[in-house]
């Protein structure tokens, strides 16, 4: 019983150094932490090496989100607590205003810590992201380096091409943009 | 004393700073996997070297599927007909097969050849769905490289490729016998007109002629259809016989426009398949001019033949 009422914490250090205390059950959310605290390293600072503290940040936010909705869900007997649609607008909220930096850091992250929610709402918003884009437009969206030589993309370009390309009809909606 | 066990957790994590690459890899392939095809094909390849690793990576091409682009109404379909356009598909084709390294479970397309299909063949032993309607250059030769090597092929499109002929039906037949799919539609004969502009006339004329030899094979080889589509099929009551006869386990059976199918054709059928659950009965519109009304006296035979002017849409 004294247990249930001690919440038990964990700390967990950035790779920038900053060390975060957080309860157990929200550690949890990340199956990668579950499992390290399954094998019983509960009481050291575990070294999330390769996640800064900006990073971290908002990962544990997601975290104690979930385990804010699981907890009331099953206090108040209902499950559905947070409808479909309400569940997308606040993953869309959630991911409002991160930049493309951030949001490969946050891929890297809940890929690592293997938070899969987490994951798919960065995989989407990426996604969103990189839809009817040219790709100039996406390198200086996701600040990457062209490394083709231009006969290397003349090739690619020969070898690969939408079929479609030539059609009056995608000439139109590309020009249009 | 806290710090005692970190071991385990520095270590791993450790391990996939190392693999940065790999794990770039991995988030990148996800994105692209809810990407839309165009997006992949148009963009993402040529953002950088890496990107254009991950839209090329196998576990990508299990699936490749056109069809909901070229149903898109707003396209200009005349153009897929000419060989420029085909060509398009065909290296669209050979990538899909080369970059799926043999994961390649379903490709629909359409208006490829035979080279890129062999290529299919050859790299693509888990193919189980192919369809590859309207490619006027697939042959026999490329679908019996298919027969031999994707055994388990269950769904099979070959609508509106008149190269094709009962040989491949045989051998397909035989060589796949998990074969529960066939769609050998052809197009309207009876009234092209919603085809002029669109397909060359001459392939129009091009339509193949010998329903009832199709019939036999599909009838003979591939017992375990549950879903076979013969629209405009100049199959006649012989051919139906024989389909009803061999394919006993037909749960569809889609006839429209088979002009050469009388009514009492259709019900011995249809008696005789205890499974069937749908049948698409031939009615049709046939302009008058085309037939002596005079041939077809029988009254009954007459109100079943002229029964609705709807038409078949390719």
């Amino acid at each position: 019983m004294s247990e249930s009422t001690e919440k038990k914490m964990v700390r967990l250090r950035s790779s920038d150094g900053e060390v975060f205390e957080v309860e157990e059950s929200v550690a949890k959310v990340a199956k990668t932490l579950q499992d390290m605290l399954e094998e019983d390293c509960a009481d050291a600072v575990i070294p999330i090496t390769c996640v800064r503290a900006p990073i971290l940040t908002k990962v544990i936010d997601y975290c104690k989100d979930q385990v804010m909705i699981s907890s009331s869900s099953s206090t108040t007997n209902n499950p559905n607590e947070r409808t479909e649609q309400e569940r997308k607008a606040w993953g869309q909220k959630f991911m409002e205003g991160v930049d493309s930096s951030t949001l490969c850091e946050l891929l890297v992250a809940s890929n690592f810590l293997n938070i899969e929610g987490l994951l798919n709402l960065g995989v989407d918003k990426m996604v969103s992201m990189i839809q009817g884009k040219y790709p100039q437009e996406i390198r200086d969206m996701f600040n990457v380096v062209n490394d083709f030589t231009p006969e290397e993309e003349e090739e690619i370009r020969n070898q690969n091409a939408w079929a479609f390309e030539r059609d009056p009809y995608y000439k139109k909606r590309s020009s249009s943009k | 004393m806290e710090k005692q066990n970190p071991e385990t957790p520095e270590s791993s994590c450790g391990s996939s700073v190392r693999n940065w690459a790999d794990l770039t890899h991995v988030c990148l392939v996800n994105v692209f996997s809810r990407l839309p095809d165009e997006d992949r094909w148009k963009s993402a390849m040529f953002v950088c070297k890496s990107w254009m690793e991950a839209t090329q990576d196998r576990s990508l091409f299990v699936k490749f599927d056109l069809e909901t682009v070229f149903e898109n109404k707003k396209l200009d379909r005349s153009a897929w007909w000419e060989p420029e356009f085909e060509k398009r598909i065909d290296r669209m084709v050979r990538s899909v097969a080369e970059w799926s390294d043999g994961a390649l479970q379903e490709l629909r397309v359409r208006h490829c050849s035979d080279q890129a299909l062999s290529l299919v063949a050859e790299r693509s032993p888990n193919l189980q769905v192919l369809s590859i309607r309207s490619s006027p250059n697939v042959t026999d030769e490329s679908l019996s490289k298919i027969a031999f090597s994707c055994s388990l092929l269950r769904e099979l499109d070959i609508s509106y490729c008149y190269e094709v002929s009962y040989k491949s039906l045989e051998l397909i037949g035989r060589q796949c016998p998990n074969l529960k799919v066939l769609k050998r539609n052809h197009m309207n004969w009876l009234d092209p007109s919603q085809h002029l502009g669109i397909v060359p006339t001459e392939y129009l004329n091009a339509l193949p002629q010998d329903g009832d030899r199709e019939a036999s094979r599909v009838a003979m080889y591939m017992r375990n259809l549950e879903h076979l589509e013969l629209r405009f099929s100049k199959m006649s009551a012989k051919g139906l016989a024989l389909v009803a006869e061999g394919c006993a386990n037909l749960k569809y059976l889609d006839l429209f426009g088979c002009a050469s199918l009388t009514s009492r054709a259709m019900e011995q059928a249809s008696t005789k398949l205890k499974n069937l659950s749908t049948l698409v009965r031939p009615n049709f519109y046939i302009p008058r001019a085309l037939f002596n009304v005079e041939r077809y006296g029988h009254w009954r035979l007459h109100d079943e033949r002229f029964q609705t002017n709807a038409f078949f849409q390719i």
